[in-house]
């Protein structure tokens, strides 16, 4: 019966929605923005109460959900392979190490047997086992050399220190006997096994989703490929820039319900982003209300400030290396800029000098608005809007 | 991928604008993510066509003023940018698919519910008259409580039941702990069938009646599920797509 219920209960989910034509779904924009959490609680419950009850909208969430998954690991990033550098070296460590071990005690040792003129105590005879690690080294040649090296005069040796060298090549023989049978990974199992293997696991884990997949010469192989080759866009150089009332296209297309409740919300943002329609050459163009002056973001930390509508731009630094993204300029010598991480800089002197506001949260900010030197009010990426009355001081 | 949004509103503001270096930059740094999606969307290259289209519209096509016109404009910041390539292309492919649908002929020509005819041809050649009377009113009781349900529940239970999603993809979707999605999943199943019991009882049904109605669901084998009678060969999407 329970299998039953549940397809009928399917049947009858998949039966409701309405077959929504996209009118009055959200766009993408909107749908993005829910799927990474970014939108207000009203703007969210809009959304929810559309989508379920929309299967376009229900079907292109699925599809983002199903296209979120992380990007396919390479194969030197594979756990396995991450693990060889440590392995080789902690292999090559062993090797020294022994190798260190075996020529001190054969500097001890030949001495004893050349010239017998020290005591005739414990040297490893020529009926001694070969050790595993001495096979393992090609130990013919590099016996051959140790021989050939230059017999030092040994340190009178004592033996206790003589028996406890035996011992730790014995130890060392053991391990060296061990990696050989072991598998790969556990070659040098003493100084790998030293490291915990979860965190740095997720350690790596973390690098490889933190940082871009390194396909970047696979990417620019094929980046000719990809330029369209729509008649009049290859080689196009950049248009003017777009008008602000730009004809809406279809991915632009607003609820109207969303519309309501983010209209509030996205003031400031509008604004912004109309900075951004009003982009010059890439830069966005900042106009205060002095017709004649007007600034633009030119890079990081960068702007510049034209007092001829733009005929000529000088150069300003703000002595903030940030990512700027929107300003406004309420009067002709007062500027705001906001950027990412929250950085907020301000000019009440037409930009001889850019001071630094204080701002409480490390957010991403992507507009703001502004009254005058002491008003202004800045919208982060998620919408959030916070406010300021006293030139920065404090927000809101 | 891993940017700020401030930094990706930049580089969109830039490709926008026709800076061939940013291009470059969005081209090696999104493409692969662009292509990713496109892939776990149809595994058969359905989707890279989208995705191709979609790169020249990002890139700019020429508006009838001559200016340049690109997607990147409408790109606002409240998401990071793989993100909104990612639902723009999944809205692109999901149109796409839907408007195929409609295109392919009906399976039944002569006017009555396809889904029935198909149902009904699959079910059994004798169809027993009461159980399809019980049948059909469950279907108007659970339409009915289905219709009353709050819509995150009802968002849960589509992204479950209908897109099939995994516990853990709802969570993702309705930002909410997969076990919490198992939890709500259960609860509301349950509230269901209470309600459509009640929803029963009310429409004069008795109990013994009500309980007959439950029961005939487990004789009835139920809509004619294709996938388990069909082998693998249908891909998991488009088999996806048939039960929205």
């Amino acid at each position: 019966m329970t299998n039953g219920f549940d397809k009928l209960l399917r049947e009858s989910l998949a039966a409701e929605p309405a077959d929504g034509n996209g009118a009055d779904c959200p766009d993408a924009a909107i749908v993005a923005a829910w799927f990474d959490g970014t939108l207000s609680a009203a703007e969210r419950t809009a959304v929810e109460a559309h989508a379920a009850a929309c299967g376009r909208c229900q079907a292109t969430i699925a599809a983002l959900v199903r296209t979120d998954r992380p990007a396919p690991r390479a194969w030197w990033r594979a756990p396995a392979v991450q693990w060889l550098p440590v392995a080789v070296a902690a292999g090559v460590s062993l090797i020294v190490w022994t190798g260190v071990l075996r020529r001190g005690d054969d500097a001890v040792q030949a001495p004893a047997a050349a010239s017998a003129q020290l005591e005739s105590s414990s040297r490893p005879s020529a009926g001694t086992p070969v050790s595993g690690e001495e096979r393992g080294r090609g130990a013919p040649a590099e016996r051959a050399r140790e021989a050939d090296a230059p017999s030092q005069p040994a340190p009178s040796p004592d033996a206790e220190a003589r028996e406890r060298d035996a011992k730790a090549r014995e130890r060392v023989d053991e391990r060296a006997q061990r990696a050989r049978v072991a598998p790969e990974r556990t070659v040098g199992a003493g100084p790998v096994k030293a490291v915990p293997e979860t965190p740095v696991d997720t350690q790596k884990a973390q690098a490889s989703v933190s940082t871009p997949p390194p396909q970047a010469h696979e990417s620019v192989a094929r980046s000719d490929a990809l330029i369209p080759p729509s008649a009049g866009v290859a080689g196009a150089a950049p248009p003017p820039p777009p008008a602000p009332a730009a004809p809406r296209m279809e991915v632009q297309q607003a609820t109207p319900m969303i519309d309501a409740a983010r209209r509030s919300a996205e003031r400031g943002f509008v604004q912004s982003v109309a900075g951004a329609a009003g982009r010059s050459g890439g830069r966005a163009l900042i106009q205060s209300p002095d017709r004649s002056v007007r600034w633009r973001i030119v890079g990081r930390g960068q702007v510049e400030r034209s007092i001829d509508e733009g005929l000529s731009w000088q150069v300003q630094t703000t002595g903030v290396n940030a990512v700027l993204v929107a300003g406004a300029a309420p009067s002709a010598t007062v500027c705001w800029l906001v950027g990412g991480r929250g950085v907020v800089l301000k000019t009440t002197d037409s930009g001889q000098t850019w001071t630094r506001v204080a701002f409480p949260e490390e957010i991403d900010l992507v507009g703001v608005v502004a009254d005058d030197d002491r008003v202004a009010t800045v919208t982060a990426a998620g919408g959030r809007q916070l406010r300021t009355s006293d030139g920065g001081g404090s927000w809101r | 991928v891993n940017r700020s949004h401030a930094e990706d509103l930049e580089l969109a503001g830039r490709c926008a604008a026709g800076d061939a270096e940013a291009w470059d930059r969005f081209v090696r740094e999104f493409r692969p993510v662009l292509y990713r999606a496109a892939d776990a969307l149809d595994r058969h290259g359905g989707a890279r066509e989208v995705a191709d289209a979609l790169y020249a519209e990002l890139y700019g096509v020429r508006n009838a003023q001559g200016q340049r016109q690109s997607l990147f404009r409408y790109f606002q910041g409240r998401s990071s940018l793989a993100t909104w390539l990612r639902a723009v292309l999944a809205q692109r492919y999901i149109d796409r698919q839907r408007a195929q649908r409609r295109l392919a002929p009906l399976a039944d020509a002569d006017g009555g519910p396809a889904q029935g005819a198909v149902h009904g041809t699959a079910v059994s050649a004798e169809p027993d008259p009461a159980r399809a009377k019980y049948v059909a009113l469950l279907r108007r009781a659970l339409a009915a409580v289905l219709g009353a349900l709050p819509s995150r529940e009802r968002m849960r239970l589509a992204c479950y039941y209908v897109q099939e999603l995994t516990l853990a993809e709802t969570g993702r979707v309705m930002q909410e702990h997969e076990a919490t999605v198992s939890r709500q999943l259960a609860r509301t199943r349950r509230a269901i069938r209470e309600d459509v019991e009640r929803w029963l009882e009310t429409a004069g049904l008795s109990g013994p009646q009500v309980a007959e109605c439950f029961a005939s669901l487990s004789d009835d084998p139920g809509p004619l599920d294709l996938r388990p009678l069909l082998a693998e060969p249908v891909p998991a999407e488009q088999a996806r797509e048939r039960t929205l």
